[in-house]
């Protein structure tokens, strides 16, 4: 029973999460890197509700699929979203883990957002070795800093209103 | 009536907790102060100037100095004056490359893609300037 609660839980938030990464191409942008990150809400709420597992789950259909839909499986961008996001789980998993009493999900989100931004500009460097990039670090981390805040508040929302409500299992 | 600042984004301060402010903070003003911790590369000391022939020409940048140079499109002028060196004529339709303005740190570099000339400063250190 419980195994058929997570499989759905998680599968539902995948789907979430390949809806938003898709659905978000279509804002437009003033530069094709300059992105809210609405699909890092449903990789949130996995990583929340169905620990390191269901984040990793989410966040493999939502790179799969949602590049898959969007017609840039494997391309440069693929590898970005791969690195940034891999990296940023990872970091968001072990501040959850490390900090979490303190430190509420923004600030979880927070500090994925900026790591992810991070990530990507190391990825561009190891692209274009081009090492005056890093001046670029204080502009990713702001953007990264204001994006995580209102990905983490938006998480905490639903979580707040999915407090008991449904697919809680794990 | 509505409420006072409903719309502000003040009101969602009440999701962070302490920590979440004490990390936006660090962040915040980490991210302010960065570059004052960025050394700039210094100036440079020589130009080199490289054509798509492969011809490769290196001039001094403390010396004022002119150099036509020529490519596929006619002849490019690169200058050195006043210890910067930029592009001051350039065949090319769009003259880019002469509204890229002047270089004179280590590193920086002019560059006309139609008529194939690359200007680039260097000078001893060049890449432990850049990355620190």
């Amino acid at each position: 029973m419980e195994l058929r609660d997570r499989i759905k839980g998680i599968s539902l938030l995948a789907a979430l999460g390949v809806v938003l990464y898709t659905m978000e191409n279509f804002i437009p942008s003033p530069l094709p890197w300059l992105r809210l990150g609405l699909s890092n809400i449903a990789i949130l709420l996995g990583l929340y509700l169905y620990g390191l597992k269901g984040g990793l789950w989410v966040f493999l259909f939502k790179l799969f699929l949602g590049s898959l839909f969007s017609g840039r499986l494997f391309s440069p961008f693929f590898f970005f979203t791969l690195g940034g996001g891999g990296v940023s789980l990872f970091i968001m998993w072990s501040a959850w883990k490390l900090f979490s009493p303190p430190l509420s999900i923004v600030g979880v989100s927070i500090l994925g957002g900026v790591s992810h931004n991070i990530t990507q500009l190391f990825i561009a460097y190891l692209l274009f070795p081009y090492s005056q990039l890093f001046i670029l670090t204080p502009i990713f981390t702001l953007l990264g800093l204001v994006t995580g805040s209102i990905i983490g508040i938006i998480s905490l929302m639903v979580l707040n209103k999915m407090e008991g409500v449904c697919i809680r299992g794990g | 009536m509505r409420e006072k600042g409903r719309y502000s984004p003040l009101r969602f301060i009440k999701y962070f907790t302490w920590a979440d402010l004490l990390l936006s903070l660090i962040l915040l003003s980490s991210s302010l102060l960065f570059p004052f911790f960025f050394k700039r590369p210094g100036k440079g000391e020589e130009v080199v100037v490289e054509t798509r022939g492969g011809d490769t020409y290196s001039l001094s940048l403390s010396k004022d100095t002119t150099l036509w140079v020529g490519g596929p499109l006619g002849k490019t002028e690169v200058k050195v004056e006043r210890g910067s060196a930029f592009i001051a004529y350039s065949p090319c339709p769009q003259k880019i490359c002469m509204k890229m303005g002047k270089i004179r740190r280590k590193g920086e570099m002019v560059v006309c893609v139609p008529n194939g000339v690359l200007v680039r400063i260097t000078g001893r250190g060049e890449l432990d300037g850049v990355t620190r």
